[in-house]
């Protein structure tokens, strides 16, 4: 609803150069890169381009691409990411949900809100790999007796380090999140309802809990998501080198001997952008938006 | 699942338990850098050091370290962003929340955000260099702006509404300026969110890692590159030191006013 | 204010802004013409931006701490170290050529030959510029392993900065006897499964293409420029040997240390039992810092290893000229290339020839020579492989992803 409709000149001027400045410094930039990208791509701009081509699209048809083998890896990885934590998180927050909420334990549900990716890849490496914590601690119990026994959980072709090291910071501020929109979404009153009306515990939760809680939560986590998906540290410093993650192939393409091969980390760049954007339209425009506070 | 009995002593055991593993993994892994960084001989098998030391501290603050310098520059990178952003992202979430498609410029304030840092600054770098901004303090600022003022906008827009433009009505109606209207009513009332999204815009800057490497080029030494370089150059315990440094101060901001992390969408 | 002048000013500020970030143009054509004393006076105050590789502490120690303070106290230049090495630098440089850049963000660049020959080839490099250092007389530039880089001619390019050889490291507790051929590799990797690997950086594709003159069973070889037959014929046999001992290596092979560090944490922690190292002094400094095991042992394969050099360039578009040579000159100065040879500190071999110096120096080096761990430069210098062509490498480091990666 237009509550100030403009009522001077003035304050039309204000209000289109404050659009003007956020579309200049907000989300011009990202557009821009995304067109650079997809130019480049298609040979339209580049030191070594020779003009409009198509060639590197159709490499993506190639059986063992490079390309599909990570967006594939990658969407796994987000997906196995998401989906652990969401359903984790929501199982803390029903089960601890008083609890967490108040004095030492909600404190400490914080503390993974300062982890950075880099730092939270030292923590991972150190805890999950050959000669890690969990490594010694399995020596301990006389369950190996060499490092290389124990099991591989970095550098290994399925990303478990990576998405183990992602759900250890993610549940806890996910489970602070599903425990808020608890409270705000007064969930606790139509649970009440529905046992009132007959339903079982078990179908309480899943007919009233979890729709709420996921529906209000959907805009969260698919930014969770783009942000699993698009993740560099942790895959860096955890992954094995094929297969890789949608960012390291791209700084990988980039910074090659073969120069030739940069167009197609900006092809993967703008397929990226352009996979993320559409995820976010469809999720954003088919929910509301959460608004907890 | 009643909310009655939430004290943990009242608990059934086993809750009592899965509280206190949520509580240490929480806090674990800023006990176990803190044992990393002045860990001594912590090979295989050994489930602690055989020695402490502060040898990696004095290396980290000493002149081959230069740990002060990255953390003055985290900061003044972080403070910057975080001023501009909220700043920037209050005026543009007023305009936002008061238009006609709210809607659809909310969902392109998340354009600048959704990108991974390291892809977004791969894309921008032309468009950067082009500008002479790689490689520079003011480069990094810009970059970390960008997808810092997006998320402002987010944060703040839930601030706006027909109670508060009925409020900027009333004062203005009763003869108060533009400038007088927004320090003496809207700035009063802000104060908590402006708090909020200025705490969050400075974390996301503070712990960026992907945008000020690409950016930046590594010559603006913030903390999390220098993680990265000790990581990479195998130095745990170094990488240790200057990850506390990194962690602490936003973690000691936050157990004073928790309320800074509410969460925005 | 009104509104229009709010905006105005919003619009200067923003276009300062953006004239903080810019650069004035470098005085390159001045430099030709200085003596060495001017281009002294002239490198004082300045920030030389150096790109090198960051992953030894060791080296990141020596050069923020010995050289960096040098180089401040005595020349009043502040040496700023930033990551780069190989295709990233050459990619970073011609983003700066594709992006019309008049002045480069990097002046000094730590390379090897595949990179010196990428930069050559974007004439990315200035030069020549080695005869105007008043250190470079003691440089050795008649040894070909200095003097030429990846088959190339130096040419005053590039300056040599040190010298190395390949060696492969081994935990002496667990392998009395380490395999020296191809075949001793093949029955001690069967016998042992996933105990071996090599890194997919430089230091592996030193080790492949070490493998690649045991193939050719001839040290000439591979001389000369790049021969696309000779590369189809050997690599063919290479890519065949390593197929047949990859479900042996480390991880069965499907995955590789994605650097030589990577490489040297999972030797250090116990998980495999050999390690690579581009350096023969290596091993007595990590022995010496606790970071390898103290029954560390290097040794060179029967058919020889690369020995190489590495080197330092100066950027063509660089707005430091004189800093840059300045810091080049110090570093292969003989007090600086002396304290980068003693084993606690580096252990890097040295591009000096030894006679040129005064007795008490070439004494010194001697002694910082010594080595308890790994054998003397003397003692594998007959089994010194030189560097093939830099597209043999280029063409290695692509093929290993295609060949051993699928």
């Amino acid at each position: 609803m237009p509550i100030f409709a403009p009522n001077s000149s003035a304050d039309t001027l204000r209000r289109r150069a404050a659009l003007a400045a956020f579309v200049t410094l907000a989300a011009g930039p990202p557009l821009w890169g995304v067109g650079y990208a997809l130019a480049y791509s298609f040979g339209f701009v580049g030191a070594l381009s020779s003009g409009f081509t198509v060639e590197h699209w159709q490499g993506l048809g190639k059986a063992d691409s490079d390309v599909a083998r990570s967006f594939g890896f990658s969407f796994a990885v987000a997906t196995v990411t998401v989906a652990g934590a969401a359903a984790s998180a929501v199982a803390l927050s029903q089960v601890l949900r008083g609890t967490l909420s108040r004095g030492l334990a909600a404190t400490a549900l914080f503390v993974p809100l300062v982890i950075p990716g880099v730092v939270a890849a030292l923590v991972g490496f150190q805890f999950l790999g050959s000669a890690g914590l969990l490594a010694r601690l399995a020596w301990r119990a006389g369950l190996i007796a060499e490092p290389d026994q124990f099991p591989a959980l970095i550098y290994d072709q399925f990303g478990i380090g990576i998405v183990l090291t992602h759900l250890a910071v993610a549940v806890p501020w996910l489970t602070l999140l599903f425990i808020r929109i608890h409270a705000n979404e007064r969930v606790d009153d139509y649970v009440a309802l529905a046992r009132t009306l007959g339903a079982g515990r078990l179908a309480a939760v899943r007919r009233v809990v979890l729709p709420m809680l996921l529906r209000r939560a959907a805009p969260t986590l698919t930014l969770y998501f783009a942000a699993v998906l698009g993740s560099y540290e942790i895959p860096l410093l955890l992954g094995a080198q094929r297969p890789e993650m949608i960012s390291i192939l791209v700084r990988r393409k980039f910074a090659l001997f073969d120069l030739t091969q940069r167009p197609e980390a900006f092809l993967i760049a703008a397929l990226y952008a352009v996979l993320v954007f559409v995820l976010v339209l469809l999720v954003f425009r088919k929910t509301p938006s959460a608004h907890v506070s | 699942m009643s909310v009655n009995s939430n004290h943990i002593s009242s608990l059934p055991a086993w809750r009592r338990t899965l509280g206190v593993i949520v509580i240490g993994w929480c806090w674990l892994p800023v006990v176990y850098l803190a044992l990393l960084s002045v860990a001594r001989d912590w090979a295989f098998p050994k489930l602690l050091p055989s020695s402490l030391s502060l040898a990696a501290w004095r290396l980290a603050f000493g002149p081959g370290g230069n740990l002060g310098t990255s953390f003055m520059m985290s900061t003044a990178v972080a403070l910057l962003v975080a001023t501009l952003a909220t700043g920037a992202g209050l005026v543009a979430s007023r305009t936002f929340a008061y238009h006609r498609r709210r809607g659809w410029w909310v969902l392109a304030a998340h354009a600048p955000f959704v990108l991974s840092p390291v892809i977004l600054g791969t894309c921008l770098l032309f468009l950067f260099i082009k500008l002479h901004l790689v490689g520079t303090f003011v480069g990094v600022v810009a970059g970390q702006f960008i997808f810092c003022y997006g998320y402002a906008i987010i944060l703040l827009i839930g601030f706006w509404n027909p109670h508060l433009a009925a409020l900027e009505s009333l004062a203005r109606t009763l003869g108060a300026g533009r400038w007088q209207v927004f320090r003496r009513v809207l700035l009063p009332l802000a104060r908590p969110m402006l708090a909020v999204c200025f705490f969050q815009t400075f974390l996301i800057s503070w712990l960026d890692f992907g945008l000020v490497a690409v950016i930046g080029a590594g010559k603006v030494p913030v903390l999390t590159l220098r993680v990265f370089e000790y990581l990479g150059s195998g130095n745990v315990n170094l990488a240790a030191v200057v990850a506390l440094c990194l962690m602490i101060p936003p973690l000691a901001i936050l157990l004073l006013n928790r309320r800074l992390a509410t969460l925005a969408v | 204010m009104p509104l229009r002048r709010q905006l105005l000013f919003c619009l200067l500020a923003v276009v300062m802004a953006c004239g903080v970030g810019c650069r004035p143009a470098p005085k390159t054509s001045s430099i030709e013409k200085l003596s060495w004393e001017q281009i002294v006076d002239q490198a004082r105050g300045q920030t030389v931006n150096l790109a090198m590789w960051q992953g030894d502490p060791s080296v990141n120690a020596y050069m923020r701490g010995f050289v960096a303070l040098a180089l401040q106290t005595r020349y009043g230049i502040t040496l700023r170290i930033v990551p780069g090495q190989g295709g990233e630098l050459v990619s970073s440089l011609m983003t700066e050529i594709e992006a019309g850049k008049t002045s480069s963000e990097i002046d000094l660049l730590w390379i090897n030959g595949e990179t010196f020959y990428q930069l050559r080839q974007l004439k990315a490099l200035y030069g020549p510029f080695t005869e105007r250092l008043p250190n470079s007389r003691y440089v050795d530039f008649g040894n070909p392993f200095i003097g030429t880089d990846f088959q190339q001619p130096v040419n005053g390019m590039e300056c040599p900065w040190g010298n190395v050889q390949l060696l492969l490291v081994y935990n002496q507790e667990r392998v009395p006897e380490p395999p020296r051929t191809r075949a001793a590799l093949t029955a001690w990797v069967q016998a042992h499964p996933g105990r071996f690997t090599f890194d997919s950086s430089f230091t592996g594709m030193s080790f492949l293409k070490s493998l690649l003159y045991e193939i050719a069973g001839d040290a000439t070889a591979l001389a000369g420029p790049f021969d696309e037959a000779n590369y189809a014929r050997y690599s063919a046999e290479l890519w065949t040997y390593l197929k047949s001992i990859q479900p042996y290596l480390w991880r069965e092979g499907k995955t590789f240390p994605a650097s030589v560090t990577q490489q040297h944490q999972l030797f250090a922690s116990g998980e495999i039992d050999f390690t690579l190292s581009m350096n023969d002094g290596e091993v007595d400094n990590k022995v010496a810092q606790g970071l390898f095991p103290p029954a560390s042992r290097a040794y060179v394969l029967d058919g020889g290893t690369i020995q190489n050099s590495h080197y330092m360039g100066i950027v063509a578009r660089s707005p430091h000229l004189a800093g840059a040579m300045v810091v080049c000159n110090f570093l292969i100065s003989p007090e600086a290339q002396l304290e980068k040879q003693q084993p606690e500190v580096w252990g890097d071999g040295t591009v000096l020839a030894l006679d040129r110096l005064t007795d008490e120096l070439r004494a010194k080096f001697r002694a910082a020579q010594r080595r308890q761990f790994s054998p003397s430069r003397s003692e594998i210098a007959n089994r010194a492989l030189p560097e093939p062509a830099a597209e043999y490498m280029v063409r290695l480091y692509a093929d290993f992803r295609t060949q051993l990666l699928r």
